[in-house]
């Protein structure tokens, strides 16, 4: 896995995922892009996140979460006006990836997740990032 | 100290012998009878490592009895045991390519990074299994949540690459569509098998790699 090729400020995640071993393992993927990583335990904590005026640009969200579901989170944060936020949708199943997308998510991954297209991801979403501070 | 003559050649010879111990079930006499002989050549040998008499009742797990790291194994011959015990959990169908993407995380900055996912794992698993069992016990069978419950296993399982939990998952998931409260059970029963074997497996692979890695660190520390 290479990770030269990101450059410029970090990329600030937030990974929605109540599962601590999903956690684990996509925190330490983007620990190598140098991204700076927030966890939220379900959908209700990111979107609380926002409501406190957090700002991110990509989320990694799960679907099945206590207490609000993934694709609710994602509804309820597009709603708040976040649409530049790239929201990534994260589940084990494929037929699930009609709901994220419906909600507001720009892509679907299904787990357990590839791990070597996380950094495209990452570079696309550092170099929207740059561009925009230009 | 001057060497006992025979002693680095007996040494070497019963070294490569406890390697295989991981591979080959000792009686308890044989068993026995080696920790003694082990136990004279230390006292001979170094004689500022004590080994307590009561190392000498071992029970016939010999993936329990841990080794100096490196000091007496043979490190070429360790290095071997571990590729030809993850090799095994790939050809009979334990693990699958998600462990290998895990192997590809671990650097200098998380050393440790697959035995820290794999204990997540081995500590999450025996829960979710304990609530499955649970959950199968209650009246009215609440399939919604045995569906839930396994999926979450699944998910955990496939993270580590754990490709026959994962499967046996698969047929609880089928059966609970099926609302098959007895094939949930056999399914249920399985699992736990699986679990425990894999549980043993990983244990055993997870302490040889941690009597390779002081000379490891030390390697990479001098590059």
């Amino acid at each position: 896995m290479t990770t030269s090729t990101v450059q410029g400020s970090p990329v600030k995640a937030l990974i929605v995922e109540d599962t601590p071993i999903h956690a684990f393992i996509l925190s330490t993927i983007l620990r190598k892009f140098h991204c700076e990583i927030t966890v939220a335990e379900n959908g209700n904590e990111a979107v609380q996140l926002f409501l406190e005026g957090k700002k991110f640009d990509i989320i990694f969200c799960d679907k099945e979460m206590p207490v609000m579901s993934g694709p609710e989170a994602i509804e309820k944060i597009r709603a708040l006006g976040e649409s530049h936020v790239k929201i990534v949708g994260v589940s084990a199943g494929y037929d699930l990836e009609q709901s994220f997308m419906s909600a507001g998510a720009d892509i679907f991954l299904p787990k357990p997740m590839k791990f070597d297209v996380v950094g495209p991801i990452i570079q696309e979403v550092m170099n929207k990032k740059n561009n925009s501070m230009v | 100290m001057p060497d006992t003559p025979g002693a680095p050649l007996l040494r070497r010879r019963l070294v490569t012998d406890m390697v295989d111990w991981n591979m080959v079930l000792l009686t308890r006499r044989e068993l026995s009878i080696r920790i003694k002989i082990l136990h004279v050549i230390n006292n001979i040998l170094f004689p500022s490592i004590y080994m307590p008499s009561s190392s000498l009742h071992v029970s016939l797990q010999p993936s329990q009895f841990s080794l100096p790291a490196c000091t007496i194994m043979d490190y070429s011959t360790l290095r071997r045991q571990i590729t030809f015990m993850k090799k095994s959990f790939f050809d009979q169908g334990y693990l699958d390519e998600q462990f290998n993407q895990l192997e590809e995380l671990q650097d200098e900055s998380s050393p440790n990074f697959v035995e820290e996912v794999v204990a997540l794992f081995l500590k999450d698993s025996p829960r979710l299994l304990t609530n499955i069992e649970h959950t199968i016990g209650k009246y009215p069978q609440d399939f919604h949540r045995l569906d839930s419950l396994v999926h979450q296993l699944k998910g955990s399982g496939s993270s580590i690459g754990a490709v026959r939990m994962k499967n046996e998952c698969s047929v609880f998931k089928a059966h609970c569509n099926d609302k098959n409260l007895e094939g949930c059970r056999r399914s249920l029963q399985r699992m736990k098998r699986e679990h425990a074997t894999l549980k043993q497996k990983l244990e055993s692979y997870f302490q040889l790699l941690r009597q390779v890695a002081p000379r490891e660190h030390a390697v990479n520390s001098r590059k």
